[in-house]
């Protein structure tokens, strides 16, 4: 298992005003393994995907990437701990602005401490991603289909083992929307890394290993695309 | 080859590259208070050096001895014993004198010097235009005096000036004598003349006030300048002023280091203005950068990795900022001494001062690396959840409970103060000052940082204008990353100092004045002989215009020997209070408390006196720690006197008086020779036809006009304001460079409104008047609160230090705020510019 989630909860407290957010999440998800969380607005999916990525911390359970424990990690070893495993595509492209297309690639490499192959790495990346032509662009210079491209691109820099992606076709029309995800499960294939997806797009579920349903921050279902819908946990039906 | 960079500086790097205008506004502001530390640190240290360089020049001997009086005999057996062994001396006497030149109008008060032109100067030399040796041009019957004796009196080269008795040719104009520094300030344009002529004059009399010097020229071996004034010391007792070539002038050198370290220090303000500036700037800045933060921080980048990019981004802003400030600061050093021309006689080569490049450089970049502490560590706070839940609900607690949470404000705020404090007395050359500066400064700070709060608040309650522009630049004010209480003390702490040195030079004098009852005495005549005490008042009784002539007032001058017994060594007082002691006195007699005094302890004597008594003035009493009851024993020549205390005086101040410290019961100091003095209350339009016909009839008394005095005060008052306002300066830039940092850090913001506005229907000339609205508020309030707590300032300095009242004054207050608010405009204006020229599609494409 390169995934382990065992009953984790999330509350907020603003005032006298609590709200669960998520309610005892159990998951597993397998190496190389692409997960679609689906689910309305509110219901935890991008808390959860922060809870994964030690964002954030739990009210209470545990996570285990690749088998280490990170509810207990301080913030620097979480950084570290992102740094060598995880990488990130969000649904705003989350670019520097005031770095090129190639030093927002090359930064995963660099905060991780080894410069030399960073900006081989990065344009290699940013070809194979088609923007061959935009090495040293300002993200306020391309389009969004391909400030998504750079953020695809920036994802893998690090090779991570786990790849967390919010929404990544959110904000893009179909025909763009299609391109970064042929490029995303191109690149994702290529890499061998564990994909976590989480979206609104019935589509992009459809070419998931296994889509997990979330409402009000309880799994409400689970289901492998193409075969009919196997619940594992329906409790709250 | 190039070396691989820390990937923290080349993120650094990457960072400043496209934000340099923000930054630029940074290094503008740290360059400034550099520049103006450094300037006037360099200044006194190369004016060090220069005195240094002529030193002797500067005393024109070796070593010389000033005092107050005329030596004794047994005083000038000591200076003998120096001559005795080898060495050369000269004397030369200052005093003060009426002069007039034939066929002119004027009588004048000048200062006159006798110098023997045979023997003086040992070193340097006086300039005379036309050019002229100057033993050949000053003969026994000619004078050479100042440009400025020229132009008052209307006298030229070859007019005969009268001088005491004594008539004399005005031989040559004096450019400049070498030993002029060591004079110090003086009421009348100067006047050489020979010591014969001094004698011909008849000026020096019995009681005069004279200050005489002894200028020695060593031998070139058998009398070392260790030993030399070491005799000297031990021979006359701390009664006078040694100084020699290695310290030409103690005093000057102590008041110019003082004035140095003020003034640094008032550069130093400018310096934290600007280093407020950088910190607010940063932490807007850091505060716009919170997504790349979080970005590098999902990234895996680590908060201490983070803090040390915006660290570097801080040091090439004190670096650069600090650079250009050593550069500016030789600027200053360049423009200031002109600045002080009038208030001394400066060397004329000064040359750049190494060292205090090195300080400010230092003091630079460590203000910006104090003030970047607070944002830098509230990097550590940006949670990396940002990056997907931006508007996620957090726990929000009171500014308590976070301050018991956590400590790091509590701490950068001490951490900040003792930096502060360390810096301000490095400059200073003082912890006492330092922590006066910051004791000073965060009264400052805080009174202005309240009244900016509790204005902003005001402001938020004030009911909606009418105007649309006024409504959004009220709004505006409080807009996210504004920093406008940041804004407001920076401001305000430039136009409060201003305007403070402002009020105390324009209200001191006009205040003393207006205190003073209309029949004060306005001319004073010193020097009158007991042989003329009578034929003096009688002559004064005649003159037209004279509304009180007063009492001749007798003058015994004297030495203080003993207090209850114990002489200067055995009382335990301070250095100055020491020199004090061993000064000459005037002691008088009266039978009535005199005039304008009361009394603080004791008793008032009414006849029959019960032996000497002696009323002593609080003055003294407090300085040499004197009580009713002690007694007290001085020397008049050859005469003992002695007294017991029966009371101690408060004098009025503010009154200008003869003010004498030792008041005797009648008859103690008869039989002894005395000088007269007088105080006369004359209608102004007579008082200079007065001095005129009483020079012809008496030349050998001084008549000072109080009117003229004053305004010889109030023209070096000024001179002093106008030194601190140069500095000052710089701290109103500063401020106006916080603003237009501020304007510049919300930029992006400002355009995205205007074009949002724009959007909406706004025209250009609309969006423009919104944005003046902003600015004139900033300014007006800044400007009201600057001038309020300069107000408040000027108050405390003039009722409590200089014992004077303060009456509030509207107009500089309202000038001083409408110039704020002109300044503030005109910043915003210029600091804004192109903010409307972008098409609302390019901005909401962003988007």
């Amino acid at each position: 298992m390169i995934i382990e989630v065992h009953n984790l909860t999330k509350t907020l407290t603003s005032g006298s005003h609590r709200v669960e957010i998520l309610r005892g999440i159990d998951l597993t998800v397998q190496k190389r393994e692409v997960i679609a969380i689906e689910g309305p607005s509110g219901s935890g999916k991008s808390t959860l995907l922060a809870l994964l990525a030690g964002f954030d911390s739990p009210t209470t359970g545990s996570i285990r990437l690749e088998g280490e424990e990170i509810t207990d990690m301080d913030e620097d070893e979480l950084a570290l701990l992102r740094g060598r495993k995880l990488g990130f595509v969000f649904q705003s492209y989350n670019l520097i602005p005031t770095l090129t297309a190639e030093e927002n690639v090359m930064l995963p490499i660099e905060l991780r401490g080894d410069s030399s192959p960073a900006l081989e790495r990065a344009r290699e990346l940013l070809n194979a991603v088609g923007l061959r032509e935009r090495f040293s662009h300002y993200p306020a210079q391309l389009s969004g289909g391909e400030q998504q491209r750079v953020a695809l691109a920036r994802a893998f820099a690090g090779s991570p083992a786990i790849l967390l992606a919010d929404e990544p076709t959110g904000n893009l029309d179909s025909v763009t929307g299609k391109t970064v995800l042929d490029l995303l499960l191109g690149l994702n294939r290529k890499e061998g890394t564990t994909l976590v997806l989480v979206t609104h797009d019935a589509a992009l579920s459809r070419l998931a290993d296994r889509i997990i349903r979330l409402r009000d921050g309880k799994i409400v279902d689970e289901l492998v695309p193409g075969a009919s819908a196997a619940n594992v946990s329906s409790d709250a039906f | 080859m190039f070396l691989p960079m820390p990937f923290e500086i080349r993120l650094a790097w990457r960072e400043i590259r496209p934000a340099f205008k923000k930054f630029l506004f940074m290094i503008i502001a740290i360059a400034l208070g550099v520049g103006s530390v450094t300037g006037i640190k360099g200044f006194s240290v190369a004016l060090d050096r220069a005195m240094a360089r002529s030193a002797r020049d500067l005393i024109a001997a070796d070593i010389a001895v000033r005092m107050n009086s005329s030596p004794t005999d047994k005083e000038m057996q000591v200076l003998d014993s120096l001559v005795r062994r080898g060495a050369q001396v000269t004397r030369t006497t200052e005093t003060l004198s009426m002069a007039s030149v034939s066929g002119g109008q004027r009588t004048i008060l000048v200062t006159v010097k006798a110098v023997d032109p045979n023997l003086y100067p040992y070193y340097g030399k006086v300039e005379l235009e036309p050019d002229a040796v100057f033993c050949d041009a000053l003969t026994d019957d000619s004078v050479v005096a100042s440009r400025e004796f020229l132009i008052r009196s209307g006298a030229g080269v070859g007019s005969s000036v009268q001088i005491g008795f004594a008539r004399f040719r005005l031989a040559a104009v004096l450019k400049s004598e070498p030993d002029r520094i060591s004079s110090g300030v003086e009421l009348g344009p100067r006047v050489l003349i020979a010591r014969k002529g001094l004698e011909r004059s008849g000026l020096i009399q019995y009681g005069s006030r004279a200050t005489e010097s002894f200028l020695f020229r060593l031998p070139a071996r058998g009398l070392e300048l260790e030993t030399a004034r070491g005799i000297l010391k031990a021979g006359l007792q701390g009664r006078v002023r040694i100084s020699d070539y290695r310290d030409p002038n103690p005093a000057l050198s102590q008041g110019l280091e003082r004035m140095a370290n003020f003034l640094s220090l008032v550069g130093l303000l400018a310096l934290l203005v600007g280093g407020l500036g950088v910190g607010t700037t940063i932490h807007t800045y850091v505060q716009q950068k919170l997504d790349s933060i979080a970005i590098l921080k999902s990234l895996g980048g680590r908060s201490s990795q983070i803090i040390r990019i915006y660290l570097f981004q801080g040091l090439f802003i004190g670096v650069l900022g600090s650079a250009l400030g050593v550069a500016l600061g030789y600027v200053v050093q360049i423009v200031f001494p002109p600045l002080l021309r009038g208030l001394m006689d400066l060397p004329t080569q000064l040359e750049p001062a190494p060292g205090a490049a090195v300080q400010g450089l230092l003091i630079g970049i460590v203000t910006t690396l104090l003030f970047l502490l607070p944002p830098l560590l509230a990097i550590r706070k940006v949670r990396p959840a940002r990056v997907f839940l931006r508007e996620m609900p957090e726990t929000h607690y009171s500014t308590l409970r976070r301050l018991r949470h956590d400590r790091t404000p509590l701490i950068c705020a001490v951490i900040l103060l003792l930096g502060i404090g360390i810096l301000a007395s490095w400059v200073a050359d003082s912890w006492r000052r330092g922590a006066l500066f910051i004791a000073g400064l965060a009264v400052a700070i805080l009174a202005l940082a309240a009244g900016a709060k509790l204005l902003l608040r005001a402001l938020r309650h004030v009911p909606r204008p009418n105007s649309l522009a006024l409504r959004h630049g009220l709004k505006n004010l409080n807009r996210p990353g504004n920093h406008m209480a940041s804004v407001l003390v920076a401001l305000g702490i430039g136009v409060a100092f201003s305007l403070t040195v402002y009020l105390v030079q324009t209200s001191l004098l006009p205040q003393i004045i207006k205190n003073a009852p209309a029949d004060y005495p306005n001319v004073f005549l010193l020097g009158i002989t007991e042989l003329d005490r009578d034929a003096v008042w009688g002559f004064l009784r005649g003159q037209p215009g004279i509304e009180n002539a007063g009492k001749p007032i007798p003058m015994v001058p004297a030495r203080l020997q003993k207090i209850e017994g114990r002489n200067a060594d055995q009382l335990n007082l301070e250095p100055s209070d020491r020199r004090f002691f061993n000064g000459e006195f005037m002691l008088t007699w009266s039978s009535d408390l005199p005039p304008g005094t009361r009394l603080t302890a004791g008793r008032w004597w009414t006849p029959p006196y019960e032996g000497p008594l002696v009323s002593v003035g609080d003055f003294a009493a407090r300085r040499l720690k004197i009580g009713v009851g002690n007694s007290l024993e001085f020397l008049s020549g050859e005469k003992v006197i002695r007294g017991k205390v029966a009371s101690i005086r408060e004098t009025d101040f503010e009154r200008p008086g003869t003010n004498n410290q030792f008041v005797f019961s009648p008859g103690v100091l008869e039989g002894l020779p005395a000088s007269y003095v007088g105080s006369l209350r004359v209608a102004r339009p007579h008082v200079v036809p007065l001095q005129s016909a009483l020079f012809a009839r008496f030349p050998n008394v001084t008549s000072l006009d109080v009117g003229q005095i004053l305004g010889k005060v109030q023209e070096l008052l000024d001179k002093i304001a106008h030194v601190i306002r140069f500095v000052a300066f710089f701290a109103i830039l500063s401020g106006v460079i916080i603003l237009a940092s501020s304007i510049v850090a919300t930029r992006y913001q400002r355009t995205r409104e205007a074009v949002l506005l724009k959007t909406l229907g706004a025209t250009r000339s609309q969006v423009a008047r919104i944005q003046a609205a902003e600015f004139l508020i900033v300014g007006l309030a800044a400007g009201v609160i600057g001038c309020l707590l300069a107000s408040a300032a000027a108050d405390y300095l003039l009722g409590h230090l200089l014992d004077t009242k303060f009456s509030f004054q509207w107009i500089p207050v309202i000038v001083g705020t409408l110039c704020t608010a002109a300044l503030a405009i005109a910043t915003g204006w210029l600091a804004s510019r192109g903010v409307l020229n972008h098409k609302p599609l390019e901005i909401l494409r962003e988007n």
